[in-house]
């Protein structure tokens, strides 16, 4: 029997996926700076919240208005969707730290408070489930900024709880990274985690997506009007 | 010591020596930051000069949490009774506002020198936290326990610490480096996931049983929560004004006066909240008794002592919502009118046992009212006591 599937938003990945991420996966995207992984990110919460689900969205380095203003852009209208979105502000309180929660934005002064981030994360999921909504995504944009405050022991600590509880929600996660920012072994020590890798190499225009118990399977890919393209082939 | 203001705890807490040092346990996924500001606010308030040790966010945002939780910070501060040492900023390379600032966070020797700046001596001293310091400093965990160590020879000292999978010898030895242990668990009662606060260790004495709910107030802080508090008896009784009387906020779904679904009232009396459900008194709404019973900790029965002929009726009110397995108080209400029984004869005539307090009451004029809410609180600690005692007596 299939595991139940999250679509991705992006038609390639899915049919690489069979259809989509399995419930509970820990999905990795890597790529350099300007791969387009936070787009990726961005179009996988816009299709989660579009297919009736709800969705968490932790941003670590960019103000969470400036966020909501770059999916307005490529028609990403989170407004659609009251109610069913969490963000998480990690950033803005560097600038203002006055600022107050609200029901739809929660914010976290430092992404090095793991006791204070968790609970942040783990209450805004499980007020979802609360409510009936049992089909949720979790964006973490992105790990980079947490590698630069904690040891990658310390960061692999804080994800391997955090993975344990998405996957006790059967949620499906995506984390972000940017490993050229990074010592070698400290990624390797965090990919560990990853039930799904996608990696995005700008240069050379290929995305590879490999999963737990499936071959790698590569693809190109562009950053269009609506967001990424993927297609097999030249 | 620090004070809890949790009876329990604190009457324990207050037998170690002094100075000594606790250690305060989280579960990952629960904030311990409002139950220490709380604890170290309390203190600062009560008992003398606080210090607040931050090393894994801006201090503004402690002070920020602390204006939420009902704390006036800035008064403390100004009246040299709470001081803030920044042990963040040096670490993230943000500029900071705080009068002590750690260039170094990273060395346990720079914390203890701006804390003997701060003047540390008979203070009472909150890290916030170890955990933070392990994961961002490694190998921090014998600098950290050497500092503590340092500290507790002139100060009364308390440390945060999440266990995010650490190795189980390195939690052990964590642990023994301090007087006493607390942590804050999450206990799933009827799928409702709920926080406790568990005394693991005081001294010497271990302990697996010695808990109480809590939940965090803001504006109010810490406090002991209690989800369910049952108020029943038969109709006319004046079970209504008596969750009125009992409740800082209350509603009532009624109709011409007499309840026909529930009341619900919020108490909140030295230091511990309750949620109060009153059930309607009329046997057609037996039904229901039974569900609006599911999940409660205790029963308050409200009986009028001037009309015996309804004890009847209370008795299989008692019956139908399973008051005799729970702790159980009555009020005996409309105890100002003139034939009104006295206590002991409401007791005898309802054949409750002398474990069951039976408190006069004139629900309408909160008489009694206060009585009844320490009543209600001694009930529901007395069961943790009980349990702490029976671990005490096993020892």
């Amino acid at each position: 029997m299939i595991a139940p599937r999250s679509k991705t938003g992006i038609d390639g990945i899915d049919a690489a996926l069979d259809g989509g991420v399995r419930s509970g996966s820990f999905c990795i995207i890597s790529g350099p700076s300007l791969s387009g992984r936070e787009l990726l990110a961005q179009q996988f919460f816009f299709a989660g919240l579009s297919s009736e689900e709800a969705g968490t969205f932790l941003t670590t380095k960019e103000f969470m208005g400036d966020v909501v203003g770059q999916m307005a852009e490529r028609g990403m209208e989170l407004s659609r969707f009251p109610g069913r979105h969490v963000f998480i502000d990690s950033y803005s309180p560097q600038s203002d730290p006055s600022l107050q929660d609200t029901p739809e934005v929660k914010y976290v002064a430092s992404v090095a408070d793991f006791a204070k981030l968790s609970n942040t994360i783990i209450t805004a999921m499980t007020e979802f489930t609360s409510r009936g909504i049992f089909q949720q995504r979790l964006v973490v944009d992105s790990i980079d900024t947490v590698l630069m405050y904690v040891s990658a022991a310390g960061v692999y600590r804080f994800l391997s709880y955090l993975r344990a509880k998405v996957k006790g929600l059967k949620a499906v996660s995506f984390l972000l990274i940017q490993p050229d920012l990074h010592e070698e072994k400290d990624v390797k020590t965090i990919m560990q985690l990853a039930d799904v890798l996608i990696e995005m190499d700008p240069n050379s225009g290929i995305l590879s997506v490999a999963q737990t118990g499936s071959p790698k399977q590569t693809f190109r890919y562009r950053i269009g009007d609506k967001g990424i393209e993927v297609w097999k082939g030249e | 010591m620090f004070k809890l203001g949790i009876r329990l705890f604190d009457d324990k807490l207050r037998e170690l020596p002094e100075p000594c040092s606790l250690l305060f346990i989280s579960s990952p996924g629960i904030d311990p930051v409002p139950v220490a500001i709380s604890t170290l606010c309390n203190v600062s308030r009560d008992q003398g000069k606080a210090i607040y040790v931050v090393n894994n966010k801006p201090p503004a945002s402690v002070r920020r949490e602390a204006g939420l939780l009902g704390f006036d910070l800035p008064r403390l501060s100004e009246a040299g009774r709470f001081v803030m040492v920044d042990s963040y900023s040096g670490f993230s390379g943000q500029p900071s506002d705080e009068k002590h600032v750690v260039g170094d966070p990273s060395s346990a020797d720079r914390i203890l020198g701006c804390l003997e700046g701060a003047g540390l001596d008979r203070t009472f001293i909150l890290l916030d936290s170890l955990s933070s310091f392990m994961d961002m400093h490694e190998k921090g965990l014998d600098d950290f326990l050497g500092l503590v160590a340092a500290l507790k020879k002139r100060a009364t000292v308390m440390v945060l610490f999440s266990t995010w999978g650490y190795d189980p010898d390195c939690v052990k030895r964590v642990k023994s480096g301090f007087d006493a242990v607390l942590s804050l668990r999450p206990v799933e009662e009827a799928s409702l996931l709920r926080q406790f606060l568990f005394a693991e260790r005081i001294g010497e004495t271990h302990y697996e049983k010695l808990a109480v709910p809590i939940k965090i107030l803001r504006p109010g802080g810490l406090r002991v929560y209690f989800p369910k508090v049952l108020i029943t008896g038969p109709h006319r009784s004046g079970k209504s004004t008596m969750v009125r009387a009992m409740s800082a906020s209350a509603v009532s779904v009624d109709r011409m006066g007499t309840t026909v679904a529930m009341d619900y009232g919020y108490l909140d009396h030295k230091g511990f909240a309750c949620d109060l459900v009153g059930t309607p008194g009329q046997e057609l709404f037996d039904p229901i008794l039974g569900i609006l019973a599911e999940e409660a900790v205790a029963v308050v029965l409200v009986v009028n002592a001037t009309d015996p002929r309804t004890f009847e009726r209370a008795r299989a009110m008692l019956q139908r919502t399973h008051a005799r397995s729970m702790p159980l108080l009555v009020a005996a209400n409309y105890s100002d009118g003139d034939d009104a029984l006295s206590p002991e004869e409401v007791r005898r005539q309802l054949e409750l046992p002398e474990d069951v307090p039976v408190v006069p009451t004139v629900a309408i004029d909160r008489k009694g009212v206060p009585e009844l809410q320490d009543a209600l609180i001694n009930k529901l600690m007395g069961v943790a006591e009980a349990e702490s005692r029976k671990e005490e007596g096993g020892k």
